[in-house]
């Protein structure tokens, strides 16, 4: 059996093949790669976080049930968000629970205000920005420590920004060189993301 | 297949602020809570040994099972439903089945209609036949066709549980979708232009 390390660089269809084969380890890193994204797409679609709990362990249950039958595994992010989306959707009918554009006790600036419906772009043109962003944090997950701290400090939320003299306190650097490091680690995550 | 969505510009394509506000967003994706994820991952231990299909699901005595439309946009509002606000001319149904959801979306598509959907559950692979149920199952408000009852058509399922089913003519139609060794029945649905 290979690794955590090798496994975490698999692709969706090795993983698949691995799940199939009966390898638990491939079934926790296709969990573990896919979380935040089925996580936000149901809390995007408005539910509160008792409805997408209970959305996202369906979401996963489908998924076990749907490993065994899938003929292209390139195509299980399409699956997957395709799944949240529509549970999602019904189980927002099922509640008939009048719910909040955004997360409760957004104070600490950590958890997203996500827009939608009429303030927000096309559901589709949404669900893929969250696709890319999704990418975007499985590449910066695989940065060295250093620059994944200092890039996730520096890109806060809008309302949460950080000024430089603080993000170089807290990494413990001359603040001159935040503005060359930063651009450095950009580098790095761009060659990270897919073609 | 589903209405195809703009292509986006790839990440590895996006000008420097672009990447910088998707890198915001990536940034700004929520945390899963730990017993949420746990609980996810442990599902593979509480998996039921795979039920062994039928070795000629054909000739196996079906299992019919009617569906229940548990989602209806029109009815609803699109706006309840999640959806962008304005008049959307396209219907999205969902039906429930014994664990088989099945997601319904009709469009008008020139002087036909367009069905399109996806069965998530744990059967994706089987075939969907569409049949005309005349007017009986026609509500007393809608017109009556012109046209006689155009022949049964049908698809298969791929390998995401889709299905599309093209130049279908306005009217009452009752959905099979036979998904192992179950049949299940859709309950008539009226294929047509929103109603005020």
């Amino acid at each position: 059996m290979c690794g955590p390390t090798q496994l975490d660089e698999d692709d969706d269809a090795t993983l698949v093949s691995r799940c199939r084969a009966g390898d638990a380890a491939a079934w926790a890193l296709l969990v573990r790669r896919y979380q935040r994204l089925v996580y936000a797409i149901v809390l995007r679609m408005g539910l509160d976080e008792h409805l997408a709990a209970d959305v996202f362990q369906t979401v996963f249950t489908r998924l076990l049930q749907h490993l065994q039958r899938i003929a292209d595994p390139q195509r299980l992010q399409a699956w997957i968000v395709t799944t949240a989306k529509r549970e999602a959707l019904l189980q927002r009918q099922h509640g008939r629970r009048t719910v909040s554009m955004t997360r409760e006790d957004d104070d600490s600036g950590d958890t997203p205000e996500w827009d939608f419906a009429d303030d927000g772009p096309l559901p589709g043109q949404a669900l893929d920005e969250l696709q890319q962003a999704h990418l975007l944090r499985r590449a910066l997950d695989r940065l060295d420590e250093r620059c994944r701290t200092l890039l996730t400090l520096v890109f806060r939320d809008d309302d949460d920004t950080l000024a430089y003299d603080e993000v170089a306190r807290r990494m413990a650097m001359p603040v001159g060189s935040i503005g060359p490091t930063r651009a450095r680690c950009l580098d790095k995550l761009r060659k990270l993301v897919p073609g | 297949m589903p209405a195809a969505l703009p292509p986006m510009t790839p990440l590895a394509d996006l000008t420097d602020d672009e990447f910088d506000a998707r890198l915001r967003q990536a940034v700004a994706l929520p945390e899963v809570p730990p017993a949420l994820m746990h609980a996810a991952i442990g599902l593979w231990s509480a998996q039921p040994a795979q039920p062994a299909q039928p070795a000629s699901p054909l000739r196996a005595a079906l299992r019919r099972i009617a569906a229940v439309l548990t989602v209806d946009s029109w009815a609803t509002g699109a706006t309840a439903l999640g959806l962008r606000g304005g008049h959307s001319t396209t219907r999205q149904l969902l039906f429930s089945a014994e664990g088989n959801d099945i997601d319904l979306r009709i469009s008008p598509a020139g002087e036909a209609y367009a069905l399109a959907g996806q069965v998530l559950g744990p059967f994706e692979a089987g075939t969907v036949a569409l049949a005309s149920v005349g007017s009986d199952a026609r509500p007393a408000t809608a017109p009556i066709p012109l046209s006689p009852p155009a022949p049964p058509i049908s698809a298969r399922l791929d390998d995401l549980g889709e299905f599309r089913l093209d130049a279908v003519a306005g009217g009452v139609y009752e959905l099979r979708l036979q998904l192992g060794g179950d049949e299940i029945v859709l309950p008539p649905i009226e294929v047509g232009p929103a109603r005020r």
